[in-house]
């Protein structure tokens, strides 16, 4: 099962394929893409550090 | 109680999991960001840095939070040690991407020194990492010491006090790694340093200054001698009395050496320095004089021996210093040595003539014989990565020397590793020789007679290098037991190999005014298609046996040298075919790339899985093949025949990597 907030790597690439396939300005268009996806993995990563620090507390209390 | 106790337990165990869950989704998300970083710029890369700026912090940010984590004695058991060694390898890909300078652009908020600061907290971080000492010596240390005293050598002329006292700071937290891992350069280049600030406070030097100035010098005598001295205590001089002579010989060097550099700066004359510099190196009797006289005065000597001595005083004096090198060799310190080697002996210094050629290979050729013996007794991660790389460099030192010269007066080289490394450098040393070989024929001869004739020897002599070179490999393959470290060997083997031909196909222009002749070079590009598959895909069979895929999960170094070399093949590949574009052999590369796939499929035919950390090489891999598939897009679409094999690679590779699950 995949987490949360998992962005899939399979899809992301697959994409990059169909946009390298295409005949248009592939690079500049990539870049464009990929640092949006990366800006938004920002957005994924934030969440998860919150998260991340939640349970690690609760593990800490725990033990 | 007992039911209580189970219960508890059975939470324990159930939070227990879903933070390692958390850590892993986190670890994914990294890895995704990695492969997207590395596709990042490269269709378009100002394009890609313009964009990039924030991409890079984000993934920089998070890097370091994971960090924290793994560093935290609590929270590092909570890692899969996959997980740690995916980490060490984005970290080393944030490094290894500032040393170029591609994560500088993007990231313009950070200066040089808060990105030392940065690389420098996660650095400290790292030594308290669940790693192996040796892991960390060998794969970390260098190229964080070596970016950090970069960027502070670039600007060190250009720092004002308060800087330079920040430089400081770092070079303190530094140094406590430094000392504990008996890292020379960074210790070195800290006395430069403190040159470097002593001169500059001359202009205004006042008492206080001066007293301040000495109790720096004490200090870093304190600092400079202290993992010396630990080193000798603990592994060489067991004797105290010997070991305070140590100390005293050093420290007077030391002084002498900084009062040296000083007059050098200060230009006076320098023709009794060097006279007493001789006299001083000889009265030092301590094994370590090597150690001190390498890197803080072979920068200061080097233009004094080379301008200031005649021929025969300068023989002496590089006898004497290899005399230290050699000891160095014995002492393990073979880190320095490369760098002596590298200082002193560059190609431009002797190519006036003032030291015989013959002279430089006698001495050469000495210390062949010295290394022999001293390397049996180097430990095996210095043989293998430091080792290597000296001894590669060293050889092709030798590039103009004939083998069979070599073999003469290094009786039983053959068969043995050394004879590998000179084979290998006398490959490279007659592809350099004959690089431009063609062409020059080609623009200097009458008659298509002498074109052929050229290109016929080159082929001829690749053939018989590629040869040697293919019984050797065989020859060790059947008796060594298959290590990464010979991975390496053949690794670097390989790349040198494919960029040679490269080269040389390069240089092979095709004259379309003469079809004999390019029908000639066709079928000799034709031998040099069957040696690079032979290189490419035989050599890598052979030397990747059934038996290592089986273990294919066990090691993911091992791994990731695998597909390295995966990847130096497809970039061979690649090359061959613009190389061969003008040459019409479309058909022998497609079959190569066939091959290469097939390499590949093999992995998942043979049900091994990969997992996300170990799809990163071949992130790389699919970037590149998207970079030729846009080139065959944009540059040679007239090549509509090769066109269909290459997507269908792409799409193959693409399923390859991405259809297994990760675990």
């Amino acid at each position: 099962m995949r987490p949360p907030y998992f962005i899939d790597l399979y899809e992301i690439l697959q994409e990059m394929e169909s946009l390298i396939m295409k005949d248009t300005d592939v690079g500049e268009v990539i870049n464009e893409r990929i640092s949006a996806i990366i800006i938004n993995f920002g957005e994924v990563v934030k969440a998860e550090r919150i998260l991340t620090r939640r349970l690690l507390q609760e593990y800490t209390n725990f033990i | 109680m007992a039911k209580l106790e189970e219960v508890q337990v059975n939470s324990l165990r159930i939070l227990r999991d879903r933070v390692r869950k958390q850590l892993r989704s986190r670890i994914m998300n990294l890895h995704s960001m990695y492969i997207l970083l590395r596709f990042l710029g490269r269709g378009s890369p100002e394009q890609g840095i313009t964009n990039g700026e924030g991409s890079v912090k984000i993934f920089l940010d998070e890097l370091k939070d994971m960090f924290d984590l793994v560093i935290d004695d609590h929270t590092v058991v909570l890692f899969d040690i996959r997980d740690r060694v995916a980490l060490r390898s984005y970290f080393h890909f944030a490094v290894e991407s500032l040393e170029q300078n591609s994560l500088e652009q993007y990231d313009k908020k950070m200066n040089d020194l808060e990105r030392v600061r940065f690389f420098q907290n996660i650095a400290e971080d790292y030594f308290t990492f669940n790693y192996t000492f040796l892991e960390f010596i060998d794969f970390f240390m260098p190229t964080m010491f070596g970016l950090s005293v970069n960027i502070l050598e670039k600007n060190i002329e250009n720092m004002d006090e308060i800087e330079r006292m920040h430089v400081t700071e770092i070079l303190i937290k530094q140094n406590k790694i430094a000392e504990q891992l008996y890292i020379q350069r960074f210790l070195d280049w800290k006395i430069l340093f403190y040159l470097h600030n002593r001169q500059h406070r001359k202009t205004s030097m006042n008492l206080k200054l001066r007293e301040d100035s000495l109790k720096e010098l004490e200090e870093l005598q304190k600092d400079y001698m202290g993992p010396q001295i630990k080193y000798v205590n603990s592994t060489y001089i067991k004797d105290s009395k010997e070991s305070i002579e140590f100390q005293r010989n050093n420290l007077e060097f030391l002084e002498y050496t900084m009062d040296l550099h000083e007059k050098m700066l200060a230009k006076q004359p320098l023709d009794k320095e060097i006279a007493k510099f001789t006299k001083f190196a000889n009265s030092l009797q301590s094994a370590y004089r090597g150690v001190f006289s390498i890197t803080i005065l072979l920068p200061t000597l080097k233009p004094l021996l080379l301008q200031n001595m005649d021929n025969e005083t300068k023989v002496k004096v590089i006898e004497k210093l290899l005399e230290s090198y050699t000891e160095m060799i014995k002492e393990n310190l073979l880190h320095k040595a490369k760098e002596y080697i590298r200082i002193f002996f560059s190609r431009e210094d002797f190519s006036d003539g003032d030291v015989e050629d013959k002279v430089r290979l006698q001495l050469f050729l000495k210390e062949i014989q010295e290394i022999r013996i001293a390397y049996s007794a180097v430990p095996p991660f210095i043989k293998s990565y430091v080792g290597l790389a000296l001894f590669l460099e060293f050889f092709e030192k030798l590039l103009l020397v004939d083998l069979n010269y070599i073999e003469r007066l290094v009786p039983n080289l053959k068969n043995s590793f050394f004879s590998y490394l000179i084979y290998n450098a006398h490959a490279i040393s007659i592809l350099s020789s004959i690089e431009g070989h063609p062409k020059k024929i080609q623009r200097n001869s009458s008659n298509t007679k002498d074109m052929y004739s050229g290109i016929s020897d080159t082929v001829k002599q690749l053939e018989q290098i590629y040869d040697q070179i293919r019984g050797f490999v065989l020859t060790v393959s059947a008796s060594v037991e298959l290590s990464l470290h010979w991975n390496i060997v053949e690794y670097e083997f390989v790349n040198r190999g494919t960029n040679d031909l490269i080269t040389l196909l390069n240089t092979w222009e095709m004259n379309d005014t003469n079809l004999k002749i390019q029908k000639s070079v066709l079928s000799k590009l034709d031998t040099i298609i069957e040696i690079t598959e032979y290189i490419l895909c035989d050599t890598f069979l052979k030397t990747f046996p059934a038996k290592y895929l089986s273990s294919f999960h066990s090691d993911m170094t091992e791994n990731l040298t695998f597909f390295k070399l995966v990847s130096v093949a497809y970039h061979a590949v690649r090359e061959l075919i613009l190389g061969y574009n003008k040459a019409r052999q479309g058909v022998a590369v497609v079959d190569l790339i066939d091959r290469i796939s097939s390499i590949i499929q093999s992995l998942n035919v043979e049900g091994k899985e990969m997992s996300k950390p170990q799809l990163a090489p071949l992130g790389k891999l699919i970037t590149e093949i998207s970079e030729y598939s846009n080139h065959i897009q944009y540059s040679i679409s007239e090549l509509d025949v090769m066109e269909q094999p290459i997507r269908q690679l792409v799409s193959k590779l693409l399923d390859s990597v991405l259809s297994p699950i990760p675990h």
